[in-house]
């Protein structure tokens, strides 16, 4: 099983169907894969051992993804954000790449071929014919970690694990011809990759919004009659400030709304699900490492959550549902054993689809098969999963665990407070001390102190911030995971 | 023997080719149109079936005691058979789009 299966598939049962684009000048599923034949050519013909995208998300991103697949050749997208010096040490640990940019110049002295000469070429030049044969085991694509707690490393997306997830979660053409997805995650996100094989291999149209505004976006849903998104957090809550504006409700085309990524406050959550009362919701909980989605809150789960009165199924509106049937998950206590139902542990995962593998770092899977996400979270008699954050986020305060997001969900719910993250930061004393890092609605003030006040009434003092700083806006990386390496410099910077 | 997760297997009288999504360790043979499925193409003098049970694209297949799942990958002229047995076209799973 290799992506190339999924191309035949796709250009087989769907050949005249408009997939990825526009509908009147979009690429069919038979375009897409005579596009990537040719794309296959040129790299085999360039002897290229990988092919590097540097670009935003467009139709070249799938044409160059298959091109490389055909060819067994693994796809590097790169986040075009990167620094110049960054980016250069990423494309030198590769011996011949192919690199396909939207700016030559940034990779001096490296074969380069731009966007449009690409896609130029993929139109007109002339399809490969020999193609060699794509092992399950060979390497499919490469996406840098986000590296919001260390150096970026490359994680190793082989064949069968894309394979596997597509097939153990996607059935075959079972959108209707009219539906269609938008997306706005970047080419370099593992979310962007899962999200055109499973949208292609379930035959619905793709719709790329390359620079997200809220308003942009909602003027897409309701131009191309969007039936599917997928958004992380952050846009959420800009499509959701946008519609409060304009005093608009949700497109009511939007079928299905999946989100994650990054943590999602309640609020906003709550806020969204009555603008968008017709549509689905969909909490997907997944890693880079394990090819996308492991555990999935479906629109079912989100409306019983809602309308329930008991508090155990209240509470799962803020899980992230239960592990996909092609995966097991489970949470291992300390000493590697299964934690009880309720208990805080580490979030294990085990399954075809688990790759769990640095090319710098080798396999992080253990004996049994198990690969630690580094998240720490429990799960409850239900199934349903609770993620409470990375495991290195963790805060060590005088021999106490604490989990940030304890923390972080009390201050979120002060109606005056936009924004907050917490993180442990160096303490001669007590090891680390809990900083609190707050984002003010526009127009509201609270001191230091009030803050303190709010959270201790509802937590135990030990788990009252130390140290309180006010910001404009949190750090993030594109995607809306909070920097905490920085807020935790910018502490120690103050303090030295 | 058994049906080994993962592998492609080809039809050696019609068109169909098939991937194994859940194996066995069982003996019995995967057969399509009465003749067993291999790794390899049909051989070019192979007397090609017109007439049979189709095997639909993308769709699931399975034997009653559910031991194997067959996805067909490309389609052609069936039925599948695994033993004695004939794969019956499951139903699609419901599962949320999550990306």
């Amino acid at each position: 099983m290799n992506l190339t299966m999924l191309l035949d598939m796709v250009a087989e049962g769907m050949d005249d169907r408009v997939l990825v684009g526009d509908l009147e000048t979009g690429l069919t599923g038979a375009e897409l894969k005579k596009r990537a034949l040719v794309g296959a050519g040129l790299i085999l013909s360039e002897g290229s051992d990988t092919v590097v995208f540097l670009g935003g998300n467009g139709p070249v991103f799938p044409v160059a993804l298959f091109a490389a697949s055909l060819t067994g050749k693994p796809f590097l997208p790169i986040n075009f954000r990167l620094s110049d010096e960054q980016l250069v040490e990423i494309v030198n640990r590769q011996a011949n790449p192919l690199i396909i940019t939207d700016n030559p110049s940034r990779t001096p002295g490296k074969r380069t071929i731009t966007l449009e000469e690409f896609m130029a070429f993929t139109a007109s030049g002339e399809p490969a014919t020999e193609l060699p044969e794509v092992e399950p085991e060979q390497i499919a694509v490469l996406l840098m970690t986000s590296g919001t707690t260390a150096a970026p490393k490359s994680a190793v997306l082989r064949h069968q694990h894309l394979m596997s997830y597509i097939l153990g979660s996607v059935e075959y053409a079972s959108a209707d011809a009219e539906d269609a997805t938008i997306v706005s995650v970047p080419p370099y996100h593992i979310a962007a990759v899962a999200n055109l094989l499973s949208n292609l291999y379930a035959g619905r149209r793709i719709f790329y919004l390359d620079q997200f505004t809220a308003r942009e976006w909602l003027s897409v849903v309701r131009e191309q009659k969007i039936t599917n998104a997928m958004v992380v957090p952050t846009m959420l809550v800009r499509i959701v400030e946008e519609l409060h504006a304009t005093g608009e409700q949700g497109p009511p085309s939007l079928r299905s709304m999946s989100y994650g990524g990054a943590k999602i406050s309640a609020r906003v959550l709550a806020e969204a699900l009555l603008l968008f009362p017709e549509t689905g919701f969909v909490n997907a909980y997944g890693l880079t490492e394990t090819a996308s989605s492991i555990a999935v809150l479906g629109p079912e789960d989100h409306r019983d959550a809602v309308n329930s009165d008991d508090p155990l199924v209240k509470a799962r509106l803020a899980s992230v549902g239960r592990a996909l049937p092609s995966v097991e998950i489970e949470v291992h206590d300390e000493n590697g054993q299964p934690a009880a139902v309720g208990e805080v542990g580490d979030i294990m995962v085990r399954g075809p689809q688990v790759a769990g593998e640095y090319l710098e770092a080798g396999s992080r899977i253990n004996d049994d098969g198990w690969f630690p996400t580094r998240d720490r979270g429990y799960i409850d008699e239900g199934g349903f999963i609770f993620v409470q954050g990375r495991a290195d986020d963790t805060i060590i305060r005088g021999g106490e665990n604490i989990a940030p997001m304890e923390i972080e969900n009390v201050i979120a719910a002060h109606e005056w407070i936009a924004d907050c993250a917490v993180a442990g930061v160096p303490d001669e004393e007590w090891g680390q001390r809990i900083a609190a890092f707050i984002v003010m609605k526009p127009g509201f003030t609270l001191d230091a102190d009030e803050l303190r006040q709010w959270v201790r009434a509802k937590l135990r003092s030990s788990k009252t911030p130390d140290e309180i700083v006010f910001l404009e806006e949190l750090p993030t990386t594109p995607t809306g995971k909070v920097l905490r390496r920085n807020l935790v410099q910018m502490v120690v910077d103050q303090n030295s | 023997m058994g049906l080994k997760v993962g592998s492609r297997l080809r039809s050696q009288n019609s068109s169909c080719e098939v991937i194994v999504i859940k194996g066995t360790d069982g003996d019995d043979v995967l057969k399509c149109a009465g003749v067993e499925m291999a790794a390899t193409a049909p051989p070019s003098d192979a007397v090609m079936v017109t007439d049979g049970t189709p095997v639909e694209l993308g769709k699931r297949y399975s034997d009653d005691a559910d031991t194997v799942e067959i996805l067909c990958t490309k389609a052609g002229v069936g039925p599948l058979t695994l033993g004695e047995s004939e794969l019956t076209q499951k139903a699609a799973k419901t599962l949320p789009a999550s990306d």
